[in-house]
């Protein structure tokens, strides 16, 4: 199993003056899953990330990237590793073509017209069309960062790191960054690490889970293990959750005492997630395209809000007339549709209407027994 | 205590100027070795060389009428006014074509690079870069210094030009000096190994301040007393006072040298 590991970090330490950010980190991310690292703000996500791609120099430890070690002492970049900056990092004085075209036109001897072609395919496939000849300054944040993606995607690589790839988005982009990286690595099939304090969000794209916590590793594991992980770590792990409510531009947490507001929670239940967790296929993609899906369904005026790591809900508007049991029973016949048309599905899910009332009802989304391997073949 | 602070301090200057040597050869080395580009030097000569031209050719001017005037003035007091051409000639192609040229470009081009660099440090552009697997050093430096080289005494000479029609202005147009008399001293006096002292002071004057320039805003995030914005004005406030002082120190030097 462990050749499967496209990146193994081991005992790495670094600390700035006095300051030991990270002291002895251990962590195995596996070949084309993503992998998120969660952690408080300042506990060295970045530094972890910047070590990996070779822009730190760890102070002592070993990072082996595709069998190639890369220890202590001179730092070097890695091959075929591509790194998303939290802040994108174009270069400004270049045109968005410019900037993707550039690795493309430096590195390799392809013709101009080759490379033209190559971009013009990205920005086709990242919905990029038209902002070719646009400086980043000009460029809304969403669309800088799929520019930043593309630039990353150019060389073909076989990991990327993002840090915090949608920290500052507002929820609407959060969600398309969160799409788009699942679906551009199902579509490439790179090796992805994610750093993101995006709960529950960012786990419904995750395979493998990781806690940085007090210069170590706290946790690492599949997404829905963390409920049973250390009290210590799932503190941290709540902490964030925390922090997502407290980001302006966060999701709204669901609002517990809005009774007059009809109220949806999408439940996704762990023991069937944990089961093919086990088989080997991972639920969060499917959990993801569910919530996707409904999302779609709500009605004009409805807004969605994170509920816990695998739940999520929707609030009513206030004083909204409609049917609650209505409204959940069309929501929930738009993700059964989702849920047949793509028969991948292996994780469970339930829809609660109005939870913790009297007037609960509940549908299951009746997930396809394919398996996702089956599906794929 | 004090003499700790000032070996440090001079430690450190030995040091930094260690490290920007080293910055220097091998981006240059690495830009031709590595990453050379045509349209990338271009971009740097249009910098350093095009848009600084308009301010070379001013301040040059007035340089060569002020030399010319204060020059008539004194010569006039020894009866040889006769040798103002000269006089105006020597003191630009020796001495104040190289430095102010030198001086002019650190304030339009120098300090901007600097700040250019420092920006592009600190939003992680050139960490970008380097993932790309790109030489930074040739891809950032290598091209300014080489366009430093090239440009520095192609405007020095339309400084010393443009300075000595100024001493002209004022000498003959305006104080009635004689036309003949101003051109034939001047062109009598001044000798093939002046001109050639010249020219060696701008290649030098050229490859230090942009190497200052650039090193202070590439390694900007080595400095360890202001961060963020603050870091990089303070870094181009730093090129630009290194820079004179440098340019000065090594005018003396060199001239020393050629004399
Ligand atoms: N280049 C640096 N110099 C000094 N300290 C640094 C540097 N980079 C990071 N740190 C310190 O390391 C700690 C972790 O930073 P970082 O990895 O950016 O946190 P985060 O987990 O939020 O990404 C911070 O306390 C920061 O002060
Ligand atoms: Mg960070």
């Amino acid at each position: 199993m462990d050749g499967d590991n496209v990146i193994t970090i081991e005992g790495v330490r670094k600390a700035f003056g006095g300051e030991r950010v990270l002291q002895g980190v251990d962590l195995r991310v596996p070949r084309g899953r993503v992998t998120t690292v969660l952690g408080k703000s300042g506990a060295g996500k970045s530094v972890l990330m910047k070590c990996v791609a070779g822009l730190v120099c760890p102070d002592a430890g070993k990072i082996t990237v595709n069998g190639e070690v890369f220890g202590p002492g001179r730092s070097r970049i890695p091959p075929k590793l591509s790194y998303m900056f939290q802040n994108n990092a174009l270069l400004d004085g270049m045109t968005a073509y410019e900037n993707v075209a550039l690795p493309l036109l430096e590195r390799t001897r392809l013709r101009r017209r080759e490379v033209r072609r190559r971009v013009g395919e990205l920005f086709a496939r990242l919905d990029l069309e038209g902002v070719d000849e646009k400086y980043p300054s000009q460029l809304s944040g969403g669309m800088q960062k799929r520019v930043a993606l593309a630039r990353s995607l150019a060389m073909d690589p076989e990991i990327i790191l993002f840090d915090e790839p949608t920290t500052g988005l507002d929820p609407l982009r959060k969600v398309s960054v969160f799409n788009m990286i699942e679906r551009y690595q199902r579509q490439f099939g790179f090796t992805a690490v994610l750093v993101s304090h995006d709960l529950p969000d960012s786990l419904f794209i995750s395979d493998k889970v990781a806690v940085l916590d007090g210069g170590r590793i706290g946790f690492e594991g599949a997404p829905v293990d963390l409920q049973a992980a250390r009290p210590e770590i799932r503190a941290t792990f709540l902490q964030s959750v925390e922090d997502l409510r407290n980001e302006v531009v966060g999701l709204p947490r669901a609002v517990e005492n809005e009774v007059t507001a009809p109220r949806l929670e999408l439940r996704f239940e762990a023991a069937g997630a944990r089961r093919h967790g086990e088989s080997g296929a991972s639920p969060n993609l499917r959990a993801a395209l569910v919530i996707r899906a409904f999302r779609r369904a709500l009605p004009h005026g409805w807004r969605l809000a994170a509920a816990g790591p695998w739940a999520v809900a929707a609030v009513g508007a206030e004083g909204d007339e409609a049917e609650p049991a209505a409204v959940a029973e069309a929501v929930a016949a738009v993700c059964r549709e989702t849920v047949a048309s793509r028969p991948v599905w292996t994780a469970s899910a339930r829809l609660h209407a109005n939870p913790g009332t009297p007037a609960e009802l509940t549908f299951d989304i009746p997930f396809s027994e394919y398996s996702h391997e089956q599906a794929e073949d | 205590m004090f003499l700790d602070r000032t070996g440090r301090r001079c430690l450190g200057a030995v040091d930094a100027t260690g490290r920007a040597a080293l910055l220097g050869v091998q981006s240059v080395v690495l830009f031709f070795v590595r990453g050379f580009s045509l349209p990338r030097l271009v971009e740097r000569i249009y910098e350093i060389g095009v848009r600084t031209t308009p301010l070379i050719l001013l301040v040059g001017l007035f340089t060569g009428m002020v030399l010319g005037l204060q020059g008539y003035y004194t010569l006039v007091r020894f009866g040889s006014e006769g040798l103002l051409g000269p006089a105006v000639a020597l003191t630009l192609i020796r001495e104040l074509g190289p430095v102010l040229t030198a001086i002019m470009v650190v304030g339009q081009a120098g300090s901007a690079m600097a700040a250019e660099l420092g920006i592009q440090r600190n939003s992680e552009q050139i960490d970008a870069l380097e993932i790309m697997g790109i030489e930074t050093r040739a891809f950032l430096i290598g091209p300014r210094l080489v366009a430093a080289l090239i440009c520095f005494p192609i405007l020095t000479a339309f400084f010393d030009i443009i300075g000595i029609l100024g001493g002209y202005v004022t000498g003959v147009t305006i104080l009635g000096l004689q036309h003949g008399v101003y051109w034939s001293n001047l062109i009598d006096a001044v000798q093939w190994s002046d001109v050639r002292g010249g020219f060696i002071k701008s290649l030098v004057f050229g490859f230090l301040v942009i190497l200052i320039c650039c090193f202070q805003g590439y390694f900007t995030h080595l400095q360890k007393r202001y961060f963020g914005a603050r870091g990089v004005s303070y870094s181009a406030t730093q090129a630009v006072v290194i820079s004179c002082v440098v340019i000065l120190a090594a005018d003396y030097l060199i001239t020393s040298f050629l004399i």
